[in-house]
């Protein structure tokens, strides 16, 4: 039963990475290919937060979203002087560069090793325990940011950003201003991957870099691509399809030791499949043009 | 002075790796207007073949070597044929083509790893002779890296400078619908751009196999490395990716110096970052004339 | 002070070749002024150096005294200036009332944040957008469409959204590129009188490129004919179309 319940965490963790994902991607067609990153940023702020500075999980997790979105902003003013492919190898650098400090500035994240003894959070003086105290908290947060996201969704903001990517030089001279209304679409999503990135941390008590690779940015914009991008359905069957994967593998009893790469393989001819008989994914709006 | 001399040194040598990657890399990006990431896949595929050719099968390196040219040649060929030709053909838009390049790559990546496991291989030899050239020290490998290498690039450059093939090349990356206008070939042009370029990736895959070995994880880093040299050497001239990557090469060996190797990476993003932000289309520009805006 | 827009001495080059040289010309208010000439005189090139979307090398362009060549394509778009584009930029995914919708918002609303303070003010926009779009879908006969995607729409019919666009974002000069090129022969009739009661029922500013010069010569107030990026020849409609040079050069008459 704990093992349904862990199930169900890991799908409320991953509705927040694809719905903040989906305003970059799906609405503003922006191939954003370090999410991840931000999702590890927001995990390693907070884990460090509340272990070294002794913080209050509450206040960490905030604290935690302004350090991501801060630096959200910073990559995106850097990233959006591209569009296209560049964007998207720009974005993907960032990833490698975010992974390569995680991994390597031993003085503040432990390199390798990760941050252990992140203590669990709790309400009114009980930490929570089981996987279903987790899930059901995921629960409640996720539909905190499911009225937020949908919010911008139906907001001028999202139809303006669905404009841009569309046609950026019509919508520019219908008065939008691209690099703010892009800069602003990477700078919420990258705070609001920070919520589930804390989340995580506070479940598995232990983070290390290797939860937040170019492997895990590209599994989110598959999940994204396979459910389908810019609507609100799209994400949340890309969540379920990609997260219950894995155990129909399990089902058909594979090796622990190959079920990684059978997995990773799959993923791989399953995108580059789905670009070319289905871009819009399952149940999707946008197609990559 | 003399370790900043021996540090030039080294960085010509993987200048010469490099450039020929920005070549295989470069080559796929003017012609085919496709951001090749399975170049990085297909990198991978190459070291191993050359291992699995010295170290399984038992061969002396050169005839290795030209039977790794040979399977990276038909490996491209393959990746044309069963990757880039169908998108072409339903005329997909580049996202999509480099969403399934990176799809591909990774599966590459993942199919190597299960077939040989996640180990670093290396190629077993005895310890390598150091030849003193002045106040610089290289050792035999980094000697035959350096003659193969820019003696490949030289060779090639002769033939694009040469042979008419590139300019039909050259201008089905600036329109390309206009190549069946002129009656070329277009599929063969494209199968050619495909195997060219594979085979200038096996030939660094080979040399760094023979030297420092391969695992099946390195196919990304050196895609950013092939990446970054086209664009920071400018992605529309042979001579930019030559300089691109030799440029990377040096910066990469003299930040040895102040930084650790561990932050390789970091030097080589930060290095195309700042060239993008301060000179857009590269070290080497081609004045062209662009009437409508981007 | 000129009300309208004043080009001085606008140049624009790429690489060694000058596709405008000191270009000076007037678009008067509430006039259609057309830009003509051959191919490759530098037509697109001067809307797109007006409309933000190049820079020129040398020279200014101004709106009632103020100069506004330098600014980003939005900031010009803002200060009341709408284009049309030859291959009209719709927004092709999106429904033709989203079109229009996108045109109508108020410029505040491109700030995210108070999407979430206050949710009353939020739908008041989206309705008050909603009915300014459906009011100029209808001016244009593209409102029983609304539901469409604009990439199932005709050419033509993507045109008329377009011109929605521009009045619903209440724009007081039009640039129009080629309004009428690619059309059928009611598309065409249906989009000059549109530019037409643009100009009389709200008084407003056009400057457009035009090949068809019976479109010309039935819209033109003032027309400037340029040839190799510079204007051989301007004045009023009837003059300049009668005018010797002009027909040999454009003409061939």
């Amino acid at each position: 039963m704990n093992y349904f319940w862990h199930l169900l965490f890991m799908i409320g963790l991953y509705v927040p990475l694809a719905y903040s994902l989906n305003l970059t991607l799906g609405f503003g067609g922006l191939a954003c290919f370090c999410h991840a990153a931000f999702y590890g940023i927001g995990a390693y702020a907070y884990a460090l937060l509340v272990t070294t500075a002794g913080m209050p999980p509450t206040a960490a997790l905030l604290v935690s979203i302004a350090i991501t979105g801060l630096l959200g902003a910073g990559i995106g003013l850097i990233s959006l002087r591209f569009r296209g492919d560049l964007f998207l190898f720009v974005t993907l650098g960032f990833q490698m560069i975010v992974f390569a400090i995680l991994y390597n500035w031993v003085e503040l994240t432990n390199g390798p090793y990760g941050i252990a003894g992140i203590p669990r959070p709790g309400i009114l003086g009980i930490a929570f325990r089981s996987p279903l105290q987790y899930a059901l908290a995921m629960l409640v947060i996720d539909v905190g940011i499911l009225a937020l996201l949908f919010a911008v969704y139906r907001s001028p903001f999202g139809t303006m950003l669905k404009a841009l990517r569309e046609d950026e030089m019509g919508a520019a001279s219908l008065g939008i201003n691209p690099l703010s209304l892009y800069l602003q679409a990477v700078v919420i999503a990258a705070a609001i991957a920070a919520i589930p990135g804390a989340c995580y941390a506070a479940y598995v008590t232990y983070i290390d870099p290797t939860s937040f690779t170019l492997q895990e940015s590209i599994f989110q914009v598959a999940i994204l691509l396979l459910g389908g991008a810019g609507n609100r359905k799209g994400p949340a069957v890309g969540v379920v399809v990609m997260l219950l994967l894995p155990e129909v593998l399990r089902f058909v009893g594979l090796p622990d030791a190959v079920a990684h790469n059978v997995r990773e393989i799959i993923y791989g001819l399953l995108l580059a499949g789905l670009m070319y008989f289905r871009p819009q994914g399952i149940a999707g709006e946008y197609r990559m043009t | 002075m003399r370790l900043i001399l021996q540090l030039l040194a080294n960085g010509l040598v993987n200048g010469a790796l490099y450039a020929m990657l920005a070549v295989g890399f470069g080559l796929v990006w003017r012609s085919l207007r496709v951001f090749h990431v399975a170049f990085g896949g297909l990198f991978v595929a190459s070291a191993y073949c050359f291992h699995t050719l010295v170290m399984r099968v038992g061969l002396h390196p050169a005839p290795a070597f030209l039977g790794t040219l040979i399977f990276a040649g038909f490996t491209g060929w393959l990746c044309e044929i069963g990757l880039y030709r169908p998108f072409a053909r339903k005329g997909a838009a580049s996202s999509a083509v480099l969403i399934a390049s990176l799809g591909a790559f990774v599966a590459m990546e993942n199919f190597i790893a299960l077939a040989f496991g996640n180990k670093l291989q290396t190629v077993s030899r005895g310890l390598a002779r150091a030849i003193h050239i002045g106040p610089v020290i290289l050792t035999e490998i980094q000697l035959l890296q350096l003659v193969v290498g820019f003696g490949t690039i030289g060779l090639l450059w002769v033939l694009v400078c040469h042979l008419r093939t590139f300019k039909a090349l050259w201008a089905m990356g600036d329109q390309p619908e206009l190549i069946p206008v002129l009656g070329l070939p277009v599929h063969k042009l494209r199968a050619l751009v495909l195997v060219l370029s594979t085979v200038m990736a096996a030939v660094p895959a080979s040399l760094i196999c023979l030297d420092i070995g391969t695992d099946p994880h390195v196919g990304m880093s050196y895609l950013l490395i092939s990446a970054v040299a086209v664009l920071v050497g400018g992605a529309n001239s042979y001579a930019g990716w030559v300089v691109g990557g030799v440029a990377l090469a040096v910066m990469q060996s003299l930040a040895v110096w102040k930084f650790s190797s561990r932050w390789m990476d970091l030097v080589t993003f930060g290095l195309l970052v700042t060239m993008l932000v301060f000179r857009r289309n590269g070290l080497v520009d081609p004045q062209r004339r662009v009437e409508e805006p981007a | 002070m000129n009300k309208g827009l004043t080009l001085n001495n606008v140049s624009k080059r790429f690489g060694d070749y000058w596709a405008l040289r000191d270009v000076r010309a007037f678009v008067p208010e509430a006039k259609i002024t057309a830009f003509i000439g051959p191919n490759g005189a530098g037509k697109t090139t001067l809307l797109h150096v007006i409309g933000g979307t190049l820079k020129p090398d040398a020279g200014t362009v101004k709106l009632e005294g103020e100069v506004i060549s330098g600014l980003p394509p939005h900031a010009i778009a803002r200060l009341g200036i709408g284009r049309q584009f030859q291959d009209v930029r719709v927004f092709k995914g999106l429904t033709v009332l989203q079109n229009a919708m996108v045109a109508a918002f108020p410029i505040s609303s491109q700030i995210c944040l108070p999407t979430w303070a206050g949710g009353g003010s939020e739908s008041a926009i989206l309705r008050q957008a909603e009915n300014e779009a459906l009011r100029w879908l209808e001016y244009v006969g593209m409102a029983d469409q609304r539901y469409a995607l604009a990439r199932e729409l005709s050419f033509g019919q993507q045109k008329l959204v377009s011109l929605a666009r521009l009045f619903a974002k209440q724009s007081r000069i039009l640039l129009l590129d080629e309004p009428t090129a690619g059309l059928s022969h009611q598309m065409i009739e249906k989009v000059v009188s549109l530019i037409q009661r643009a100009v009389i029922e709200q008084g407003l500013t056009v400057a457009l490129v035009e090949h068809n010069m019976s479109v010309v010569a039935d819209l033109a107030n003032w027309i400037h004919f340029l040839h190799e990026g510079h204007i051989a020849f301007s004045g009023a409609a009837a003059h300049v179309l009668g005018n010797k040079t002009v027909r040999e050069i454009y003409m061939g008459l």
